[in-house]
């Protein structure tokens, strides 16, 4: 009676604030019956908080408290048994057998290898996993306070990179396992949510020349996830067939517990700023900027002399005159003061504007989640509602997610089991202009004036502007460049298991999933992409995705004899998916009040777009694990794959195999007493690429209009991008050797995961360039092959396990080498204008090769520009003009720098990434930090194509500082100041920097208070910070940058970037 | 017991349904059509359209006209528009390449859709008319391309009809046959202007008929043995006086030329050919298909688009991104909402201004000569610069439309021709995309292709050709040949060179000049007669390496017959 009173009480102090809730805490019932029994739960450091326990066979339970104590009242006492359980812990039953007090202990999961791991189609026990499977909790997760799943896996497991594209909320990530198979379709892994593989299309693009990505994953509520697991090996991967050659990562979702109900509230508020600012010159040393390049058009590029009173900053008055009507006289009409850059260091204007001031600012961050969940022996059910919103550290730019999330399964009869997960989520993202060739607001901060005010009366649009090189005021582009992208997201995953006899389980899922994304933009009359005389430029698109699929899957698990274990699933899926989208755009409005929203205002109505397109996967697969005398493991699994993209080569098999000995289960080795656990494992197999596009098969004739006269026709003709038909593709075929020992030594305290693989994957499915003279300019082909080879270690140390004080280490880190084989010619990717061919793929090099221009120093002087060949017979004038400007090597020495002269100068490669945590618990209060970083890559720094001296921009410290000076030329890092406007520089080593990096990823500090009211069991507080501090060489803002993101062709480049956020918030959770 | 049979039951229905959906693997398109449908549905006008929409390509982003412009004798601007095909940098240039390609993409859709076509169940005389179309569009790409490449890979099927993905380059000899052999098929297939069944703004049988002419012209000139003399008026724009200051030389000089006989072209005979053209050209004069303007006001009126002089132009259309184009807006710029003139960045050279007669409607009404080139806030005024600088009196005396304030700017924009005929666009020019349909042929080449061809067949030139030209001078309100030649009497030389200039005077920027000077083997002797740069400091220097534009590298790199680009590149 007691506890049914306290449960109501609780629920008074509930409705108070989780009113909603009520109804489904309504739905718990406790029976009170005769017979009490007292008890302890406990493990080896003392009593467990928390832990359920609950008679056997009746929904009659209850929850350890603070000590670890419990008081239950039981039907009878001799017969019931306890079911004890814990998260992290070995379920147990103890029977009762008469006692009345009773000390029961449980042992931790993670201790014992049997903690159990979702593989592919089914579960296994960690001790028996014959594959390389990593495995990754939620609540390691959760310390980054990750707004996404895949952004939390950063630096967590070894093999698995993760890349953001720049810091903007919301952006894409790319995750690559173990190197990049393929260059030109996707790297990224495959996911699967809940058994159902994951997919979403891509949403609409902000325009050709931004690289924007969003992240699908985001919509995924990470407080949702129970644990993921990432597959890597072949044996592992194969049961996914096509789809299995990049890795594959699934995805659990938390479900409720038998026991009571579980309320939890979690409450998360971060205050973000960029991790640096760029320095750049103030108003003084612009000036002096400005004046120099006045001053070096006279001294080297044959310009007039200009005295010191008419530079660009004289420091005197200026006049504009006219002619008084009356009496013809010149008058003075306006008067302005132009400074001198010795003003600005005296104070004029504050020293100048530094316009990251106007485009930067502290971020908050809220995030509201709270779950119920809890279940009895029928079934269980866990709710979520979740609320993100995150605002960006560049002004007016935001994420913001909304989500909610149903997990229930039931048994209808003991041998009928069925269940539902549900995500319903929305999103709405404004995005900041970055990740982008064109008008960059990063870059056009920094580039600026620094010497103009932010307002301007005498401007129509209010706001001072720079007509001289086309920049947009930055405080007026980020308060008014509208671009949001709204994502809406469906999936829901169904089953329903048949239980034919303890061995034999039949399971039938069907998943479907929905996402839709809108974007809008509008961009007004006075910012970059509408001034005149676009005069306003809006467009609104967007698309959706649509995917079913259904799995019939049959498992067996069995032991014949005492020896031998038996489990094995045979199965068929079959997966449609639907997509398209619609875009359209236009400019010329009349004014800006209603922005995109009445897209019939705009005068010029460009060509509306739709796509729509099918495709569909049929496979049946198979697998077997077959264990003898707990000691040797067999793992054999296969798929066959179907698919509607291909048409002459329509299926294509797969097939794996995998040996484990378990080498601590053999007597010499048990009689070393070292090992607590030593595992080999060895595995070969074969996958596939999912990234064909659909209808590359086909010769598509589309729409290709042409006006006669004036009026337009429509015409067909086949797509000049897209390629011939190509009737004869097939999978690309990924073949992985892997091997890969476990150890556990020193009564578990210390173990390792070691694995080496190497993976070749052939007839790479690519558009591979063809003679021009075909009409097209590329085919999608079977053609190359890569080879990725790795060492992955990972460690985990339970250094130090006392009562009161734990301490526990996590390390990995992992090594890829990579190289492209099979083409007959190299192969080259364009980064941006300017950047033309600047990733080359060739034979026997890694994927993600720099190609550029060499650099020979600065011309000093007239003999060195004489003495260079280019310029033997030019001009004196021309000779002059060249003195202070970047020598270029002529490598074929034919007197022209042309792309014949370029020449490896970079690899976006790193040697090796890491990651590194250390977790202490003292008492209540527990402490982690988490350091994560690359080695040995380079960085493509397109931002620095901006800073050439060259034009009217503002520009970094650091190039004003190392530039070539008559003063400075043995140091020279950048060119002379030249306002000729004639300078290009060409894509070199200049643009190459190291992107190496150590960075303390997470810091955390939590206190946990048991008990702190009456009816609260717990309050969680946590304190953290991410990205306290990088050590890197790296010059722009932050070296984790990937602004092509999942294009494995082009990583590691960093263009116009949204710099990463240094981010302290605090996480309130709450436990009922 | 009972449980267990209805748990087998439901798990072999289950079963039996989830395997059952066998053809599940079908491919559904529904963006998008097969060749097969539009023979089925007789889409043989959209077939046309679908082919000639690729000469749209290379004037999206404006790279036509930086190749057939830019590098040239007289047209100039800053250097930063001139920086690199101005200047003879052709290797890996987007222009260059997207000249190459957008002439193989309508080569690859002529041939694939005239194969089609031919399919189709349609009458005969549309379908002739559709093949025919489709034939001169193939024959127009690869007489651009045989000019500038040399030997070029020549499809006469396309890939996707079967042919395979790589072929070897065929010598300029065999790339002539074939589009001799596509244009004398294309004159008799298509229908004539006069035909009722003929739509304005298609290509006609006269369209090939002038096509040929140019070809036999083309191959005429190039032929002709090296050593035959052009003159030219050219020279070095500018000098150095004493103090250093740079001086323009305002007039161009007589150059007299030796021409080479252009790579390629040796087996052919330069007389055979000129008497086809000369043949050609007259046929298609006598048969009326098209007629001259009375005056180039009316000739560039934006309602004389397609019209009666129009033999070949490309097809735009206003408002329309895909479809129209900036070229208008290079050339000529636009006014400002503060009146000032923005853009017009491309201007033809002072020496070209300087070849015609005061009274050439090419000038007077063809030139731009006052530009609003600032606003003055203060005042409320507009200031203007007047070009040339010899109208100076003129412009103080405040007569031919100028005024006293206008001052002479020497600005790379500012002191040279901007083109009205830039203008023939039907919406305002506003600095947004505008329908500018660039003339590929018009009447009045027919009737120089004639004169040239006349002199060479006779050497010297017939009273028909005078005439002939004579018709284009009185349109001008130039100065008449037979005028000319009763002062001094034609010689072969003289009228040779008096067609050459007056193709410059007639048709400049409109992409013809690179070619005339190409085949008339005196391109290098032309360009380096300049000096190096022009007075704009553009690099005119040119070597023997500028005589063939590279192949783009993927070209060479993937055609597995190719190993080595052209000379020097």
């Amino acid at each position: 009676m007691k506890k049914r009173k306290k449960t109501i009480c609780c629920l008074k102090h509930l409705k108070a604030f989780l009113l909603p809730m009520l109804c489904y805490l309504s739905v718990m019932t406790i029976q009170a019956q005769s017979g009490t029994v007292i008890g302890t739960i406990q493990d080896e450091n003392g009593g467990l908080f928390g832990a359920s326990v609950v008679e056997k066979g009746t929904q009659n339970g209850t929850i350890t408290d603070v000590n670890g104590r419990f008081t239950i009242a039981v039907k009878n006492v001799k017969n019931s048994i306890l079911k004890c359980s814990f998260v992290g812990y070995e379920t147990i039953e103890v029977p009762l057998n008469g006692r009345k007090t009773i000390d029961i202990t449980m042992t931790s999961a993670v201790k014992t290898l049997n903690e159990v791991v979702a593989i592919g189609y089914g579960n296994v026990k960690k001790r028996d996993l014959t594959g390389s499977v990593s495995s990754v909790r939620s609540e390691e997760l959760l310390k980054v306070n990750p707004s996404s799943i895949n952004q939390a896996l950063q630096g967590k497991i070894a093999g698995v990179q993760v890349s953001q594209a720049d810091g903007a909320p919301g952006a894409g990530i790319s995750i690559q396992i173990r190197g990049a198979n393929s260059f030109t379709t996707s790297a990224e892994p495959l996911y699967v949510i809940d058994g159902i593989p994951f997919n979403t299309g891509s949403a609409p693009e902000t325009d050709y020349a931004t690289k924007q990505t969003n992240n699908p994953l985001s919509l995924i509520n990470p407080r949702d996830v129970k644990s993921i697991e990432v597959l890597k090996d072949a044996s592992s991967t194969a049961i996914y067939g096509s789809r299995g050659a990049n890795g594959v990562i699934l995805i659990t979702t938390k479900n409720g517990y038998e026991g009571r109900t579980k309320v939890e509230l979690n409450i998360n508020y971060g205050i973000a700023k960029p991790v640096k600012l760029i320095k750049v010159l103030n108003g003084a040393d612009y000036a002096e900027f400005r004046n120099e390049g006045i001053r070096n058009g006279y001294i080297y590029d044959g310009k007039d002399y200009v005295d010191e009173k008419n530079l660009d900053f004289p420091g005197r008055w200026g006049y504009t005159m006219g002619t008084d009507a009356v009496s013809g006289k010149p008058i003075k009409l306006d008067s302005t003061y132009l400074p001198s850059p010795q003003d600005f260091r005296n104070g004029y204007m504050n020293g100048g504007n530094n316009w990251q001031d106007q485009i930067f600012q502290n971020a908050l961050t809220q995030d509201y989640n709270l779950s119920i969940s809890g279940g009895d022996k029928k079934g269980q059910y866990m709710f979520s509602l979740g609320m993100l919103d995150q605002q960006g550290t560049i002004v007016n730019s935001y994420y913001k997610r909304y989500s909610i999330r149903s997990n229930i399964s039931r048994k209808v009869t003991d041998w009928i089991e069925f269940g539902n997960n549900l995500t319903a989520s929305k999103s709405q993202n404004r995005l900041a202009r970055t990740n982008t060739e064109t008008y960059g607001i990063v870059n056009d901060a920094i580039s600026f004036n620094p010497t103009r005010d932010i307002f301007d009366k005498d401007e129509a649009s209010g706001v001072s502007q720079d007509y001289s090189n086309g920049l947009s005021n930055p405080y007026l582009y980020v308060h008014t460049a509208k671009n949001i992208l709204e994502s809406m997201n469906l999936y829901n995953s169904s089953y329903l298991n048949i239980t034919f006899a303890k061995y034999l389980v039949f399971r039938q899922s069907l998943g479907y999933g929905y996402s839709q994304d809108k974007r809008n933009q509008y961009y007004n009359r006075y910012i970059s992409g509408g001034v005149k005389p676009t005069n306003g430029y809006a467009s609104q698109s967007d698309s959706y995705y649509e995917s079913v699929t259904a799995e019939s899957t049959l498992s067996f698990n069995k032991d014949f004899g005492k020896i031998n274990h038996i489990d094995a699933v045979a199965g068929y899926t079959y997966e449609n998916v639907n997509w398209g989208g619609k875009s359209m755009s236009g400019h010329g409005f009349a004014n800006d009040i209603n922005e995109e929203n009445n897209m019939n205002a705009a005068l010029v109505q460009d060509p509306n777009y739709s796509n729509k397109g099918k495709t569909s996967l049929m496979s049946y697969l198979g697998r077997i694990n077959y264990i003898l005398m707990d000691k040797y493991l067999i793992t054999a699994s296969f798929r066959s794959d179907g698919s509607s993209r291909l048409a002459n080569n329509r299926w294509a098999n797969f097939a794996s195999g995998a040996l484990a000995w378990r080498l601590s289960e053999e007597k010499f080795i048990k009689q070393l007493g070292l090992f607590d656990n030593l595992k080999l494992r060895v595995s070969y197999g074969q996958t596939g690429n999912q990234g064909i596009n659909a209808y590359a098969t086909r010769s598509r004739m589309t729409i290709q209009q042409y006006p006669i006269d004036g009026s337009l026709t429509n015409g067909f003709a086949e797509d000049r991008w897209g390629g011939p038909a190509s009737p004869n593709l097939k999978w690309e075929t990924t073949t992985q050797y892997n091997a890969g020992l476990d150890i556990s030594i020193l009564k578990n305290r210390v173990n390792f995961v070691i694995d080496a693989y190497k993976k070749y994957t052939s007839d790479l499915l690519q558009y591979v360039y063809i003679p021009i003279s075909t009409g097209f300019s590329s085919i999608a082909s079977n053609y190359g092959n890569v080879e990725n080879k790795g060492l992955e270690l990972a460690g985990n140390f339970f250094l130090i396990q006392n009562k009161d004080f734990t301490w526990k280490m996590d390390a990995n880190i992992s090594f890829n080498r990579n190289k492209i084989g099979g083409l007959n010619s190299d192969q080259f990717s364009d980064v941006c204008w300017g950047m033309e061919s600047m990733f080359l793929r060739r034979n026997g090099q890694p994927i993600g090769i720099i190609y550029g221009y060499q650099e020979d120093g600065f011309f000093d002087n007239e003999a060195e520009v004489r003495a260079y060949k280019m310029y033997k017979n030019e001009t004196d004038a021309k000779i002059r003009s060249m003195i202070g400007q970047i020598k270029y090597k002529d490598n074929n020495g034919d007197g022209v720098i042309d792309p014949l002269d370029k020449a490896i100068i970079g690899n976006t490669n790193p040697d090796f990434t890491y990651g590194y945590t250390n977790s202490f618990t003292y008492k209540d209060i527990s402490l982690s930090f988490f350091f994560q970083g690359t080695q040995g890559n380079d960085i493509l720094n397109v931002n620095l194509q901006n800073y050439d001296l060259a034009s009217t921009g503002n520009m970094p410290q650091f190039v004003w500082d190392n530039r070539w000076t008559d003063a400075n030329r043995e140091n020279a890092e950048f060119p002379r100041a030249d306002n000729t406007f004639t300078r290009s520089l060409k894509a070199s080593e200049r643009y190459v920097e190291d992107g190496a990096y150590l960075r303390l990823k997470n810091l955390s500090l939590a206190y946990r208070f048991l008990h702190p009211i009456k009816d609260i069991e717990a309050l969680n507080l946590t304190l953290s910070a991410n990205n306290l501090f990088t050590l890197t060489k790296y010059r722009w803002y932050d070296p984790d940058v990937n602004t092509f993101g999942s294009d494995t062709s082009r990583r590691g480049v960093d263009m116009n970037s949204y710099p990463s956020a240094r981010t302290v918030s605090l996480g309130i959770q709450l436990t009922l | 017991m009972k449980y267990n049979i209805l748990k087998y039951f439901a798990g072999v229905l289950i079963l039996i349904t989830s395997f059952s959906c066998s053809n599940a693997l079908d491919e559904e398109v529904y963006t998008f059509v097969s060749g097969e449908n539009l023979i089925e549905a007789k889409s043989y006008n959209e077939l046309v359209s679908g082919a000639f929409n690729a000469l749209t390509f290379p004037f999206e982003w404006g790279n036509y006209h930086t190749v057939v412009n830019f590098d040239t004798d007289y047209q100039t601007g800053p250097t930063w528009a001139f920086g690199s095909l101005g200047a003879g940098n052709f290797y890996e240039n987007g222009s260059n390449i997207s000249f190459y390609q957008s002439y193989y993409q309508c080569i690859h859709r002529a041939e694939y859709h005239s194969f089609l076509i031919n399919q189709m169940d349609i009458p005969q005389d549309v379908k002739d008319n559709s093949k025919g179309e489709l034939a001169f569009l193939t024959a127009w790409s690869y007489f651009n391309l045989v000019q500038f490449y040399g030997d070029v890979p020549l499809y006469k099927t396309s890939v996707s009809e079967g042919a395979p993905l790589s072929v070897p380059r065929s010598p300029v000899k065999d790339v002539y046959a074939f589009i001799i052999e596509q244009l004398k098929y294309a004159e008799t297939a298509m229908y004539s202007t006069h035909d009722a069944k003929y739509v304005k703004g298609h290509v006609s049988r006269g369209a090939a008929k002038a096509l040929l002419a140019k070809v036999y012209c083309t191959i005429g000139s190039a032929s002709m043995a090296a050593g035959n003399k052009v003159y030219v008026m050219e020279g070095v724009p500018f000098k150095f006086d004493d103090d250093g200051n740079k001086v323009r030389i305002s007039y161009p000089s007589i150059q007299s030329f030796e021409k080479e006989q252009v790579a390629g072209y040796e087996s052919f005979n330069s007389k055979e050919y000129y008497k086809l053209a000369m043949d050609k050209a007259k046929e298609l004069i006598n048969l009326g298909d098209f007629d001259l303007y009375p005056s180039q006001k009316e000739l560039w009126a934006p309602s004389s688009k397609n019209g009666k002089e129009f033999i070949f132009s490309l097809q735009t259309l206003a408002g329309n991104s895909a479809l129209s184009n900036f070229v208008g807006t290079d050339y000529a710029g636009y006014y400002d909402t503060d009146g000032t003139l923005s853009t017009g960045y491309y201007v033809q050279r002072d020496h070209w201004y300087q070849l015609f007669d005061d009274t050439d409607e090419r000038i007077t009404w063809g030139v731009i000569h006052r530009v609003p080139f600032n606003y003055v806030k203060t005042t409320g005024e507009l200031q203007y610069c007047y070009y040339p600088a010899k109208d100076s009196v003129k412009v103080r005396l405040g007569i031919d439309g100028y005024k006293p304030t206008d001052i002479l700017r020497y600005d790379a924009h500012l002191y040279g021709s901007k083109l009205m005929k830039f203008r023939q666009v039907s919406v305002p020019l506003d600095g947004n995309r505008t329908d500018f349909n660039w003339p590929f042929m018009r009447y009045a080449e027919v009737l120089l292709l004639y004169a040239e061809a006349d002199n060479e067949v006779n050497g010297g030139p017939s009273s028909e050709a005078i005439a002939q030209v004579d018709k284009l001078n009185l349109r001008n309100k130039s100065k008449t040949a037979a005028e000319l030649g009763t002062k001094t009497p034609w010689t072969q030389e003289t009228f040779r060179s008096y067609i050459l200039q007056e193709r410059v005077k007639e048709f400049a920027a409109e992409g013809i000049r690179r070619f005339d000077l190409l085949r008339w083997g005196i391109y290098l002797q032309t360009m380096n007669s300049i000096g190096g740069v022009d007075e704009n400091g553009v690099i005119k220097r040119r070597e023997r390496k500028h005589l063939l534009l590279p192949l783009p590298a993927d070209e060479v790199n993937t055609n597995s017959f190719i190993d080595t680009n052209n000379p020097g590149w």
